[in-house]
C-alpha cells in the first residue's frame, strides 16, 4: 500500500490553521500582495499592561493613511474586540510621510505601518476566562489605483505563537517614529489671529523661540466643522498660515493639533484657539 | 522707446499669467456663480453648465475605479438617489477629469458599457480629459458634490454624504438634504463638508 506524503499533509494543515485563526491577512490586487496586516502581542503575561501592535507591510509604491489623510483618502480604522474587563489605550501613530501634487496633498505611511496600543488587563483576568484579543481593521491603500481592506485578526493570550510576537526591536522602532512632545524644544506660540471672509477662515499662529527657524512644516489633524486646504498651508518667518473653509455659520474653531515638522521629526502642537 | 513699453507689457502679462499659474485652484465661494463649462458627453456631443441656467444642477467628479464610486452605484443606491432627485427636475451631471494616461482611465465607450451596467440616471456623463473644469472647481475626490442653484450660484460643495466607510445604518445624504432645503425656500444648513473618496487622477 502506497504512504500518503506526511509532510504535505502537514503544510496542508498548517496552512488551514494560519488561514482560519486570523494570525495575518494578505491584501492581493491583480496577482501582487500589496500590503500584509498582522497582529502581534509584547507578552503573554496578562498579569500586567502590555503593547499590542498592528503591523501593515506593503509593497513598493503602496501607501495608507494617517489620522488625517490629506485631501483625500481614509485612515486606517481599528474596532477592538477585548475580553472582558480589558482596557484598550489610544493608538500612537508615527510621523506620517507628506505626499504632494500639483492638486493635492496627502499624508501617510509607506513599507510599513506599526500602530502600538497599550492593554490593561484587569486584575481578576485569567482562570478559565477567553483570553482571546481580536481586532478588526478597515482601510484604504493606494499607489497609482485605490484599494479599500478590510481584515479580522486576533491572538490568544495563552497561545502566542512566535510569529505573532511583538518584540523590543519592534517597540523601539515605534517609539522612534512616534511624535515628540513640543516641551523638548525652545518654542512658544507668541500670536494667533483668526480672520474671516464669509466661509474663507484663515488661522495664523507665529512662533517665538530658537527653534522657531527650524519649522519646516505642519501636518494638521482633522479639523470639525472646517475643510482645511492643504496646498495653501504656509510657512515663512515663523509664521503658520492655515487656510481653513468653515462648513457652515455655526462651525466654531476652537482647537487646533497637529504636527510640527522639523527635518524627519514630528513634534505635537495641541493649541486652544480664541476668536 | 514704444518698442521698449511693448517688451515691458508682454513681460508684465506673461509675468501675471504665470502668477496665475502658481497660485492654483482656489476654493468656489458659496453663493457665487458657478463657473461655466462645456464638455463633451460620451457621444460627443457638447453640453455646457449654462445649458441647464433656470435649473437645479447637480455635478459628481467620478472615476470607474475609485472603490467609493463602486460602491455608491453598486451597493448604495446611487442610481436610485439620481433618479430620484430627476423627479423634481434636478439636472445630475457626471464628469470624469481622468487624466488618459492614468491607469484609471476609461474611454467614453467604456465608460458607457459602465455606466449602464450600473443603472446610472445621471442627465449626462461629460469628459474632462485635460482636467480643465476640475481645477476649476477644485474638485479633490471622487465622488466630490457641487449643488448649483437655478441662478447658476453655488449651493453645496463637498462631500456626497457622512459615511467614508459605507458602513453607517443611517446616513446624513448631503446632496438631497441640500436640493430639499433650496426647494422649499429654506437656507441649507452644511453649505460646504470636506469631500472624501479617492483623489481626481489629473
Amino acid at each position: 500500500m502506497r504512504k500518503r506524503p506526511t509532510h504535505i499533509i502537514r503544510y496542508v494543515l498548517l496552512l488551514l490553521m494560519f488561514l482560519n485563526v486570523g494570525l495575518a491577512k494578505a491584501q492581493v490586487v491583480e496577482g501582487e500582495r500589496v500590503v500584509r496586516a498582522s497582529l502581534l502581542v509584547e507578552q503573554s503575561d496578562y498579569s500586567r499592561p502590555f503593547y499590542v501592535g498592528i503591523q501593515f507591510d506593503l509593497s513598493p509604491g503602496w501607501y495608507l493613511y494617517w489620522i488625517n489623510p490629506g485631501d483625500s483618502g481614509l485612515p486606517v480604522e481599528v474596532t477592538w474586540e477585548l475580553p472582558g474587563g480589558f482596557v484598550a489605550g489610544s493608538i500612537d501613530q508615527p510621523v506620517p510621510e507628506k505626499y504632494v501634487s500639483a492638486e493635492s496633498v496627502s499624508f501617510g505611511f509607506k513599507r510599513e505601518l506599526l500602530l502600538l496600543c497599550k492593554i490593561q488587563p484587569p486584575p481578576t483576568a485569567g482562570g478559565d476566562q477567553d483570553l482571546r484579543i481580536r481586532v478588526s481593521l478597515d482601510w484604504l491603500v493606494c499607489k497609482e489605483s485605490c484599494v479599500r481592506g478590510t481584515a479580522d485578526l486576533s491572538v490568544d493570550l495563552r497561545h502566542v505563537r512566535p510569529s505573532q510576537q511583538l518584540t523590543p526591536a519592534h517597540i523601539e522602532r515605534v517609539k522612534a517614529s512616534l511624535p515628540r512632545d513640543i516641551s523638548l524644544l525652545d518654542l512658544a506660540v507668541a500670536e494667533q489671529h483668526v480672520t474671516r471672509d464669509g466661509q474663507s477662515t484663515t488661522l495664523s499662529l507665529q512662533f517665538s523661540g530658537n527653534d522657531m527657524q527650524r519649522i519646516s512644516d505642519f501636518y494638521p489633524e482633522i479639523i470639525d466643522g472646517f475643510t482645511i486646504e492643504h496646498t495653501e498651508i504656509s510657512l515663512a518667518g515663523g509664521k503658520l498660515t492655515l487656510p481653513l473653509t468653515a462648513h457652515s455659520r455655526q462651525s466654531a474653531l476652537k482647537r487646533v493639533r497637529g504636527l510640527l515638522i522639523m527635518g524627519r521629526e514630528g513634534y505635537v502642537l495641541d493649541i486652544p484657539i480664541f476668536e | 522707446m514704444v518698442k521698449a513699453m511693448r517688451i515691458t507689457s508682454i513681460l508684465v502679462f506673461v509675468l501675471a499669467l504665470g502668477v496665475v499659474a502658481l497660485m492654483g485652484s482656489e476654493p468656489l465661494k458659496i453663493g457665487e456663480p458657478a463657473p461655466d463649462f462645456e464638455l463633451k458627453d460620451l457621444n460627443g456631443k457638447s453640453v455646457k453648465l449654462s445649458d441647464f441656467k433656470g435649473k437645479y444642477v447637480v455635478l459628481e467628479w467620478i472615476n470607474p475605479n475609485c472603490p467609493f464610486v463602486v460602491r455608491h452605484y453598486e451597493k448604495d443606491g446611487m442610481g436610485a438617489l439620481q433618479e430620484e432627485i430627476a423627479k423634481n427636475d434636478v439636472v445630475w451631471l457626471t464628469i470624469n477629469s481622468t487624466n488618459p494616461s492614468h491607469k484609471d482611465y476609461e474611454t467614453p465607450e467604456r465608460l458607457s458599457e459602465i455606466y449602464a451596467k450600473w443603472k446610472s440616471k445621471a442627465a449626462s456623463n461629460l469628459m474632462d480629459s485635460d482636467g480643465a473644469v476640475g481645477k476649476k472647481y477644485d474638485a479633490k475626490t471622487t465622488p466630490h458634490m457641487y449643488v448649483i442653484g437655478k441662478d447658476g450660484k453655488l449651493l453645496y460643495q463637498g462631500a456626497i454624504d457622512d459615511d467614508p466607510r459605507g458602513n453607517k445604518d443611517s446616513r446624513i445624504q448631503y446632496v438631497r438634504a441640500a436640493l430639499n432645503e433650496a426647494m422649499k425656500g429654506r437656507k441649507i444648513v452644511n453649505t460646504t463638508t470636506t469631500p472624501y473618496g479617492c483623489s481626481v487622477k489629473y
